[in-house]
């Protein structure tokens, strides 16, 4: 190993662990807790449609399903770093421009033998390229090449001086993986949240104070934020604390699978799996997996000791004694 | 206090200065949505009229469609499966007449509460077991009043102190929970009194109390209405409550009004067999028997058919376990073969509608009577 702190990284892979699992479970809260409760309080067609579409999602696979999510939004986040599109765009609108025959062959001849095509780049990057500095850089550096290269490697150039890619920090990026890998489970997670504040709605809008509220005149809004949702809390609490345990261990899963939390960044996961690796008869090096390990186990424990405590904190009949 | 304001006007027919009724339904008719089969009628053709000041006891057995009537003043009615088909339930506001059954989701969430309240049946679930009651009797004032909630506060412990619950301001606090049954049921009629409204739909309001409760509640209820000049509709299935607490009578059967009376009349002279059963299925203090008559023994016995006023001309009760009589003129419409006639002076029955019966078609019923005060004891 690198010699890295296990303490420090640890902790570190803690926070990050927790905060994933916590943020997910918030995620799925506020998904699950409006599909389900508005599938439930409307019913009737609208909840047979939500529903159905909850069910499919149940039916795919799980995993693949968060695989799926991961990948393609990774894959939206590329883009949108790189801005290969842009660049496309760009040598597109100036070929469009340039009144040159269209089979685009004459692209393989040199720069030189279309000084016409040339400046009409040039003044494109000196329109694009705002900087005093970078500019007068740029056109040298178009002009240098001209005279050697051909008319097609020139355009390719001046594309990326036009429109160069985003400068994103390493740091920046890995925060995105780690929001990527939230989106991801997040928007997995809410699905068993959904169906549980569904049938609890179903059976809590039965509920005579429910027709109590109505014959008082309050607006189904009222009686849905008002008198639903508060009884809601036990449930939303008791699900919301399974959720995180069960994130952290989807994230670890993903981070092992390589599509989650990336090394240098630690979560318990990825330092589990990489202590796992460490284990061998010859020299083992044991801690590096029994300690994020424990942690993890530690932690689940005390979530669930939380759930427990905040559902009675929130329960009017436990509360007062 | 209550002996003065309710024996000035008592005698009946004479003629009081609140003779606009409250509230006036006319042929009412709901339907559900049965699934696959066809829509179930739950009422169809009911009629009744309340005035203020007075207590109108709507009795009949389980299902009959009492609590439906209740609901469609306040289109309490889950639609779908729920349809009102015909009919209409004049309501008179401060503005004027309206159709309730007319309003839209707006205009009768204004009346839900403020002009009209309700109290259900079960005490025990009636309240959100997450808020405090004093939560709950002030989110009533503050839906319809535009008060502070000071202010709120105020009307909920003075609302609350009303309906004899001691020591209010620390009770306000209280959840549900920690209230026994008759307590809540006080605080059900506290929030529903809190604004003050002209009609309070009671549906079964102490049938899941003992019997101690039950009289408490009821003497409040008719106390309250007394001071505050409200109309009641009580709903109920005990004929004990209701010979004690009203002043006039509603008799339902499968959706059908088939009796309607002052409360003495109905008691001294029941019209329809079924009220006949009814009231024979009830023992009597002074009278030894060695079993009860059922509704049964009555309702099975074809002369019993044949004693209404009117009898030898062909008018007979309805019933729809019998077939109808041959000179049925049923009217083309549905519930056309009935008709609530009125058989003797403020005495109405549901009748087939035979040849006898078209040609002396009669008002719908209408009595504006009150039932004299009891001289209370002990006068304050
Ligand atoms: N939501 C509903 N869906 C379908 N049918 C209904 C619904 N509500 C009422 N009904 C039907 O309407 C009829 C009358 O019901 P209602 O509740 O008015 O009876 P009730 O006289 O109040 O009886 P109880 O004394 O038991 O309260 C019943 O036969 C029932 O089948
Ligand atoms: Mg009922």
């Amino acid at each position: 190993m690198l010699g890295r702190s296990l303490l420090t990284r640890i902790l570190t892979g803690g926070g990050i662990s927790l905060g994933i699992g916590i943020a997910a479970a918030f995620i799925s809260v506020f998904i699950g807790t409006l599909y389900g409760g508005l599938a439930g309080y409307v019913g009737g067609k609208t909840d047979a449609v939500l529903m159905r579409i909850v069910d499919v999602l149940y039916g795919l696979p799980y995993i693949l399903l968060v695989v799926l999510l991961a990948v393609a939004s990774e894959a939206i986040v590329a883009g949108w770093i790189s801005q290969e599109g842009a660049r496309d765009a760009w040598v597109q609108s100036t070929l469009k421009q340039s009144n040159m025959p269209s089979d685009q062959v004459w692209l393989e001849e040199p720069a030189s033998d279309h000084p016409e095509f040339v400046n009409l780049i040039l003044a494109r990057v000196e329109r694009a390229v705002n900087a005093p500095d970078a500019q007068k850089i740029a056109l040298a550096e178009v002009q240098d090449e001209a005279a050697i290269r051909s008319a097609g490697e020139v355009l390719t150039t001046a594309a990326s001086i036009a429109r160069p890619p985003k400068n994103v920090r390493e740091s920046s990026r890995l925060l995105l993986d780690v929001g990527t890998l939230l989106l991801a489970i997040g928007g997995v997670s809410w699905l068993t949240m959904a169906r549980v504040i569904r049938g609890q709605v179903l059976s809590l809008k039965e509920q005579p104070f429910v027709e109590a509220a109505q014959a008082t005149g309050a607006t189904p809004f009222r009686i849905f934020t008002k008198h639903l949702l508060p009884n809601l809390l036990g449930p939303i609490i008791v699900y919301a604390t399974l959720t995180v345990p069960q994130a952290i261990l989807q994230e670890s899963f993903l981070s092992f699978l390589g599509i989650g939390v990336k090394p240098p960044l630690p979560s318990w996961g990825n330092l589990a799996a990489d202590g796992l690796s460490e284990l061998n008869t010859y020299r083992s090096h044991w801690w590096l997996l029994l300690f994020p390990c424990l942690l993890l186990g530690v932690t689940l424990l005390a979530l669930n000791f939380v759930g427990e405590g905040l559902r009675e904190a929130f329960d009017p009949k436990r509360a007062r004694r | 206090m209550t002996a003065t304001t309710a024996s000035a006007e008592t005698s009946p027919a004479a003629g009081t200065p609140t003779a606009t009724p409250i509230v006036r339904v006319d042929r009412l008719a709901v339907s559900f949505d049965n699934g696959s089969g066809p829509r179930v009628q739950a009422v169809d053709g009911v009629r009744m009229t309340i005035y203020p000041r007075q207590t109108l006891a709507v009795v009949g057995e389980s299902g009959c469609g009492k609590s439906v009537t209740a609901m469609s003043m306040l289109q309490l009615i889950p639609r779908p499966p729920g349809r009102f088909d015909r009919g209409e339930i004049v309501f008179q506001t401060e503005h004027g007449p309206v159709d309730l059954l007319t309003l839209n989701a707006k205009q009768i969430r204004e009346v839900r509460g403020n002009d009209i309240a309700m109290i259900f049946q079960e005490p025990m679930t009636s309240l959100n077991p997450v808020y405090t009651v004093g939560d709950q009797i002030m989110e009533a004032i503050l839906l319809h009043q535009d008060v502070s909630k000071t202010k709120a506060r105020e009307i909920a412990l003075k609302s609350m102190s009303d309906v004899g619950i001691p020591d209010p301001e620390s009770r306000i606090k209280a959840y549900p929970h920690q209230f026994s049954g008759g307590m809540r049921q006080r605080v059900m009629i506290a929030m529903a009194l809190a604004c003050q409204p002209r009609l309070l739909l009671a549906d079964e309001p102490t049938t899941a109390l003992d019997v101690t409760i039950q009289a408490q509640i009821l003497e409040l209820m008719t106390e309250l209405k007394q001071t505050r000049g409200m109309a009641v509709m009580l709903i109920t299935h005990d004929l004990g409550v209701v010979a004690e607490n009203s002043d006039v009578v509603c008799v339902m059967y499968a959706g059908r009004v088939v009796e309607y009376a002052k409360v003495f009349d109905l008691y001294d002279n029941p019209m329809h067999p079924y009220t006949r059963g009814l009231l024979a299925s009830i023992p009597k203090m002074h009278e030894r028997l060695d079993r009860l008559v059922t509704i049964r023994e009555i309702v099975e016995n074809e002369d019993e058919f044949r004693k209404l006023p009117g009898a030898s001309d062909g008018v007979r009760p309805w019933w729809p376990w019998h077939t109808p009589p041959n000179d049925l003129e049923a009217k083309d419409e549905p519930a056309g073969d009935y008709y609530l006639q009125e058989v003797a002076p403020e005495h109405w029955v549901g009748v087939w509608r035979t040849h006898a019966v078209r040609d002396h078609e009669s008002r719908p019923p209408d009595i504006d009577y009150r039932v004299p005060a009891k001289q209370s004891p002990s006068a304050s």
